[in-house]
């Protein structure tokens, strides 16, 4: 894309006005998707985006400026700009010798997006479509989507790196809607991986269209739910954005270091329920949240957040790092080159207990059993975290029985670690979309089937 | 990044609607918006 | 920038971020080749100069050049003064500031079509806005304060402290309180986020597809009597305001919901003419990466006539919510089950009372829209597409210890 000796004297413009760190971030992402909606391929879109972000560093300021053009006088534009809005300093020449590194590269995809032809994707939603209208007449409208990116970065930052990492993301999406006596429904499933078009070999469509529909047709039988407090039981994969919210946002560098985090000055102490063995891994398989480095150079990695319940260390940027001393940790993402980097989860992980996870809801006298979430949100400066819940029944004597209608669960972070009391010795994940600060990078989050004691639900039933 | 004039923009759309084959309806929306810098407070996560 | 090809009633899309010719023909390639896949659709076409300009257009005045005249350093300024005058409301209390952000926009662009359309619009918008803490660890409360204007000059960064310090200063020693069902009163921050949900339910595309809680239902009561909601971008007073749509069609005021009565879906030209409604005006671009959809930008419920103390000096008991938390995943449109923390005060004989923490509250959009008893004098005019106003809702569903 960019030319090392072109990237080198970026660096050196941007270092000119006396900056102390420099870094040139180039991206060329091409992306494209398959909308079918009410029975029709309704449309099929692309998008290309091409550019580069310009970063310096001066003392604790920062200055940035991003351009689309990729041409020697469109990145030193974007250099003098990024230095001029960092606070100046002594100026001077730096000069930067550029080392590229070699690393193994993100998973490369079986199927690469642009070599398969657009008509498998749209089979595979029409399949999907009819897979889920056959799923039970009372599904009254479809949706479904394929999406793929394929994103190529480069990093080159005045410490001397240069790394570059090709990203191929596929999704899969199904909404449906039902409608009932008391109304209409939603259902959705929307598996996603760091892959080409196998993701479909993975996940057939006509099974994504019929757990979305199934997941419908079945709240149009569901109760309020009640109120107060509850016992919650997550089944594998749909809880472990209880621990995005719950700790996870809350162990993000930036966050801790301004002060705006209740895990801060908490490191080496015990934070959760003995067993509570948490993860954030962006080297994982080919996790949603998956690369080989992140938007600031720096390798992905495997970092033990929470082990035995003792909080062992946080997520870090490359700025923040450089802050605090520590080493980054692989976590700085950024959702385009028109963004500066953050720290941000990748694939945040709960790792498996002992539990047989039947034995986890025998043992529930009354409580819910969570099966899908919608997303949720926390404040992390006072902990409070909120997730809602789309798929989910009464647990009565340690029997799973009637649906209910879709609720709110609130807790508090370092509250609700603490009243984790089984894990189960199964898996599974789930992929989203993390926002930040208005920017939105691909995460995934998992965990085992696991009971959390005293959660607030916030149903219509009365108690 | 510099704001671009209306002239600019109707330039470029200008262009590829002259590109546009017979029988075909061609829109182009060309924007230059400047990247907002407030930020939301509040992490979250959607599907 | 976003281009659409339309061929025998199918419609291909593709966009490209540069302004490079070469990338933008690529581009056009590309929509052309989208648009031989779609299903024909025969309500699918570009908007006519006829219908775009079927109305006159509104003269906003909704650009300051100041926005980009004043310098950077001065706007940077401003989010630490804004930081500092915060801290300074209550140094013992206030321990920090979690964000403290100046931003503004300016959005300038070009519609241009086979059809003959060809528009311009250019649009400002400044803000600042600060997140102040108080309370130690899982007792830190947090409280917002904002100002909004078309530049940094008409920005009021000594409101933004005050609201800032007294919303979080309020909640200090906030606890769980118990579960019941109580009247609400929505605060202004928090109304305007509901409104924009109701206004989603009204939307055409949500309704051609079975998607909204309104399908079906227009001509019915749907909101209690009091309730008159319009979406009007023409009014030069939002700071989305604007006399064209995303398809270059002119805006006007629509009046979604007449005295508690769904009377009109908002419409772009293919819901409008898949409905036989008609646009009105309400195209939406979410950027340039994808085709125009439906969308308000422009939403006030008709104000009542009592201050937000006037409502609460009615409430024997009650609750007043600040900030709502997991509106995202805990409110449907489609089937309008609605369940979302809350933060705020309990109102006791007329009177904001003591604070509360980790609660939610819960009903249906259905019937917090015919339980809606009273409407605010208080507008209050925001960054994002809708009023706020104080509501009171009669009787929800509170969940806590």
């Amino acid at each position: 894309m960019v030319d090392p000796a072109v990237l080198d004297r970026t660096l050196e413009t941007a270092l000119a006005r006396g900056g102390e760190w420099a870094e040139v971030f180039v991206e060329d992402r091409t992306a494209n998707s398959a909308h079918l909606d009410d029975g029709k391929i309704e449309e099929l879109s692309s998008s290309r985006e091409r550019g580069a972000g310009i970063r310096v560093v001066v003392g604790d300021s920062t200055g940035f400026a991003h351009t689309s053009d990729l041409s020697p006088e469109g990145l030193t534009a974007a250099a003098r700009a990024a230095s001029s809005a960092a606070r100046s300093g002594d100026g001077g020449v730096r000069t930067v010798a550029l080392e590229p590194r070699r690393h193994a590269g993100s998973p490369a995809p079986k199927y690469r997006p642009a070599d398969v032809a657009t008509e498998r994707k749209i089979e595979a939603l029409r399949t999907a479509d009819e897979a889920a209208r056959a799923t039970g007449d009372a599904i009254g409208q479809v949706s479904a989507a394929y999406a793929d990116s394929t994103r190529s970065i480069i990093v080159a930052n005045s410490d001397g790196r240069h790394v570059a990492d090709d990203q191929v993301r596929t999704r899969f999406m199904v909404q449906c809607t039902a409608i009932g006596d008391t109304g209409l429904q939603t259902g959705f499933d929307a598996p996603g991986q760091t892959v080409g078009f196998e993701l479909l070999e993975r996940h057939d469509p006509a099974e994504i269209a019929r757990r979305a529909a199934r997941q419908a047709l079945v709240k149009l039988d569901a109760r309020p739910a009640p109120t107060g407090k509850t016992t919650v039981v997550l089944k594998r994969g749909a809880g472990g954005v209880l621990f995005h919210e719950a700790c996870g946002h809350g162990l993000e560098a930036d966050l801790v270091g301004r002060d705006a985090s209740v895990f801060k000055d908490r490191i080496g102490t015990r934070v959760a329920s003995p067993g509570v063995n948490l993860v954030d891994d962006g080297t994982f398989d080919t996790g949603w949240g998956t690369f080989a480095i992140d938007d600031e150079g720096n390798p992905a990695a495997s970092n033990m957040l929470i082990e035995d319940g003792v909080l062992s260390d946080y997520m870090w940027d490359a700025i923040e790092a450089r802050r605090r001393g520590h080493a980054p940790t692989g976590n700085g993402r950024r959702q385009s080159y028109r963004h500066l980097p953050m720290t941000r989860m990748t694939n945040t992980y709960l790792l498996a207990g002992d539990t047989d996870p039947d034995d986890i809801i025998a043992s529930t006298e009354n409580g819910i059993y969570c099966v899908a979430l919608s997303g949720g949100s926390v404040n992390t400066a006072t902990g409070d975290f909120v997730f809602g819940i789309t798929e989910a029944y009464l647990i009565e004597n340690g029997v799973v029985t009637a649906p209910i209608r879709g609720a709110n669960l609130i807790g508090n972070g370092p509250a609700s670690l603490r009243q984790i009391d089984a894990i189960g010795n199964d898996f599974d994940t789930w992929a989203g979309t993390c926002g930040k600060d208005g920017q939105g990078v691909p995460v995934s989050s998992g965990q085992p089937t696991l009971r959390v004691n005293g959660m607030t639900i916030g149903g219509t039933a009365s108690a | 990044m510099p704001e671009r004039s209306h002239d600019e923009l109707y330039a470029i759309a200008d262009a590829l609607i002259a590109d546009a084959q017979d029988g075909e309806q061609v829109e182009v929306y060309v924007g230059s918006v400047s990247i907002p810098t407030s930020t939301s407070s509040t992490p979250h996560c959607t599907r | 920038m976003g281009i659409r090809v339309i061929n025998d009633h199918r419609q291909g899309y593709a966009s490209v971020g540069s302004l490079d010719i070469d990338l933008a023909r690529d581009a056009l390639a590309q929509a052309r080749s989208n648009a031989r896949w779609a299903a024909p659709d025969e309500f699918i076409g570009l908007v006519d100069l006829a219908t775009a300009d079927a109305l006159p257009a509104a003269e906003l005045d909704v650009y300051d050049p100041a926005v980009l005249s004043v310098p950077t350093a001065d706007k940077v300024e401003m989010a630490f003064k804004l930081e500092q005058d915060t801290l300074a409301r209550d140094h013992q209390r206030i321990r920090g500031i979690e964000t403290a952000a100046y931003g503004d926009v300016v959005g300038s662009s070009v519609i241009v079509s086979t059809e003959g359309i060809r528009v311009a619009s250019r649009r400002s918008a400044a803000s600042a806005s600060v997140v102040a803490m108080a309370g130690e660890g899982v007792e830190t409360r947090t409280g917002y304060g904002f100002t909004v204007g078309r530049s940094p000059l008409a920005l009021d960064l000594s409101e933004a402290a005050d609201d800032a310090a007294e919303r979080t200063l309020r909640l200090l020693g906030a606890k769980q309180g118990p579960s019941a069902t109580l009247p609400i009163v929505f605060d202004p921050l928090v109304s305007a986020s509901l409104i924009g949900l109701i206004a989603a339910a009204c939307n055409g595309e949500a309704l051609i597809k079975g998607r909204s809680m309104f399908v079906n239902r227009l001509g019915e009561a749907v909101a209690a009597g009091g309730v008159t909601l319009i979406e009007d971008p023409t009014d030069a007073r939002f700071f989305s305001a604007g006399a064209r749509d995303g398809e270059g069609v002119v805006t006007r005021r629509t009046e979604l919901i007449s005295e508690g009565v769904f009377a009109a879906a908002l419409n772009n030209a293919y819901t409008g003419r898949r409905s036989g409604a008609g646009t009105t005006g309400s195209a939406a671009r979410g950027g340039y990466g994808s085709a125009p959809g439906v969308g308000a930008r422009a939403l006030r419920v008709v104000p009542g006539n009592r201050s937000q103390e006037e409502i609460i000096a009615g409430i024997d008991q009650g609750l007043y919510v600040q900030s709502l938390n997991g509106l995202h995943s805990g409110a449907s449109t489609v089937s309008g089950d609605f369940s979302v923390g809350a933060d705020g005060l309990m109102i006791r004989d007329g009177h904001l009372a003591e604070p509360v923490r980790e609660m939610t509250i819960a009903s249906t959009l259905q019937k917090m829209l015919l339980g809606i008893s009273e409407i605010g004098a208080d507008e209050i005019w925001l960054p994002g597409s809708a009023v706020g106003v104080t509501l009171l809702i009669d009787s929800m569903s509170v969940s806590g210890s």
